[in-house]
């Protein structure tokens, strides 16, 4: 390949990074789960995770990507064989499949924008407007399509027209309207009840075993360690970009930016609501607090209505940035298989704009989608871990990872780390989830796979993907690795 | 806010968005001390093209 893509520099590499890593989870799902599971003591294992699951595999993905120069699937042949090219595949179906819902939810915050913008949203009718709005069919699916429209322009301009130029703007914009969430709500009186709430050091809660699978899960998806995505942005890196140095900054700007979101929002619904009020928000779901209460309490506040724009814009700024890593993930897949960029993406955003439809019309597949594919990045994130330890952990980090052009280097520490401890995350992590998933009172379907949310319904799509994927896998292989490589 | 919320607050934001801020201060610094070096090399492998 004469010309091949490459990121202009380590900052349009950390940008794009930052804008797949920093996504909705950091600004819906993290203030809530930080201020259900004890706040400040949730912290502490998040943090951990930080460095004992999510950047471990982020870098190595990193590695990975810069030495195959092929996306998930055409990584793993290359890496192990093709043999294994089902686990790739498998990597890939998830992501994909969240894909599927997720230009969804982007499509949600684009409406919601727009909705705060023309004044069509007021704080005492929100839960109508929201009840009214995620069971209505022609504009959650009209939102949907412009939001796959989006996504599909900026990649089909290819590594640095699209994904570094858009993430230029994007990820700054949604940095200062943080920044600007966090002055006012921090200068809202009552404001440090909040502050109380998400950093008093009840360690208390550490005891809980759920504060720590709460916080595994929250680093693992809010960084996208194990998605495959990070592997497909770094087959654009140049040779000699450091792997370690620019993992670190991406998952350290992602917690930086979920403590931001965190400090923004729980101030606010503590300086604003009564403590009773402010803790029904903390715990109403994702959506509850997203599109029923920030409404009502942005109308509780001076300048609220400005604000409240500046929220859903940060949140479709957010989603955006994740959603085009995941439409390059897949368009890199197809160009692996020796199809140029354009038809690509189109073959994409047009598979993507149908099978998205039925999340748009339905709340009910849409949370079983998220049930589903949600937990199955764990099983992604276990698959990453597992080509480093077939690859040999020392290996690859000798080869992969440490290297001259690198700023910081990696100690066998690392190997362990993927080896023994990534492993051990998952079983903890997947063994609470099956019994919680069996002994919760309310699951009595537990095996039931036509039950949304049950642990049969979960097995029975993973293991249909798993069946199809090892039956062709020879198949998926061979498409893999047909396209050119560009090896500069 | 007790003294104990303050310092948990404190040591938090420290280690997130100082880690952040300092990697990326770290990789300017890197990127900087590489164009140079690379400006250099470029300048003597044009300089001895031409002779």
């Amino acid at each position: 390949m004469s010309n091949p893509e490459r990121f202009s520099s380590r900052w349009g590499l950390i940008l794009a990074g930052l804008g797949l890593a920093v996504g909705t989870g950091n600004l819906w799902r993290f203030p809530r789960i930080a201020a259900q599971n004890g706040g400040a003591a949730f912290l502490i294992p998040w943090v951990i995770f930080l460095f004992a699951w999510s950047l471990p595999l982020m870098i190595a993905e990193f590695g990975i990507g810069r030495r195959t120069r092929r996306g998930v699937i055409g990584s793993f042949v290359s890496l192990l064989g093709p043999r294994y090219a089902w686990m790739g595949g498998f990597i890939t179906v998830t992501t994909i499949m969240v894909l599927f819902y997720y230009t969804v939810v982007t499509g949600w915050a684009l409406k919601y924008f727009v909705l705060s913008l023309t004044g069509g949203i007021q704080g005492g009718s929100a839960a109508a407007y929201w009840a009214t709005y995620s069971t209505s069919i022609w504009q959650p699916i009209f939102f949907h399509l412009i939001s796959v429209g989006i996504g599909a322009y900026i990649i089909q301009r290819g590594v640095v027209g699209g994904i570094e130029r858009a993430n230029r703007i994007l990820i700054p914009t949604l940095g200062l309207i943080l920044i600007v969430a966090v002055i006012r709500s921090l200068t809202l009186p009552g404001a440090e009840r909040g502050l109380e709430f998400l950093f008093n050091p009840d360690l208390s809660a550490l005891r809980n075993h759920k504060t720590w699978l709460d916080a595994l899960t929250q680093s693992a998806w809010s960084t996208g360690a194990g998605w495959g995505m990070l592997l497909t942005y770094a087959t654009y890196m140049r040779r000699d970009d450091d792997v370690v140095l620019n993992a670190s900054t991406i998952g350290f700007g992602d917690n930086s930016a979920s403590l931001l979101a965190g400090m923004a929002i729980v101030p606010t619904a503590f300086a604003l609501l009564s403590t009773e009020n402010a803790l029904a928000a903390m715990e109403s779901g994702n959506y509850g607090l997203t599109f029923i209460w920030i409404p009502q309490l942005f109308a509780l506040m001076p300048g609220g209505t400005v604000l409240l724009s500046l929220f859903f814009l940060a949140l479709f700024c957010a989603a955006l940035s994740t959603l085009i890593a995941m439409i390059e993930m897949a368009t890199r897949i197809l160009m692996d298989g020796g199809m140029i960029r354009e038809r690509a993406v189109r073959l994409v955003a047009g598979g993507v704009a149908v099978m998205g439809i039925p999340s748009a019309t339905s709340m009910t597949i849409f949370e079983n989608q998220d049930w589903v594919w949600g937990y199955a990045l764990m099983i992604s994130g276990l698959f990453v871990a597992f080509a480093v330890a077939k690859y040999g952990q020392d290996r690859f980090r000798e080869e992969l990872i440490n290297g001259p052009e690198n700023n910081l280097n990696l100690g066998r520490f690392y190997g362990w780390l993927m080896r023994y401890v990534v492993p051990a995350e998952f079983a903890a992590m997947f063994l609470w989830w099956i019994y919680a998933a069996v002994t919760a009172p309310e699951s009595e379907a537990w095996w039931n796979p036509m039950h949304p949310f049950s642990l049969g319904t979960c097995l029975m799509q993973w293991s249909v993907a798993l069946l199809l994927l090892i039956s062709f896998n020879k198949n998926i292989a061979a498409a893999s690795m047909r396209g050119e490589v560009d090896e500069a | 806010m007790t003294w104990e919320t303050w310092s948990m607050m404190l040591i938090v934001l420290a280690l997130n968005w100082g880690g952040f801020i300092g990697l990326l201060a770290y990789g300017v610094r890197r990127e900087n001390r590489n164009g140079r070096g690379n400006a250099v090399l470029n300048s003597k492998t044009s300089s001895s093209t031409l002779t």
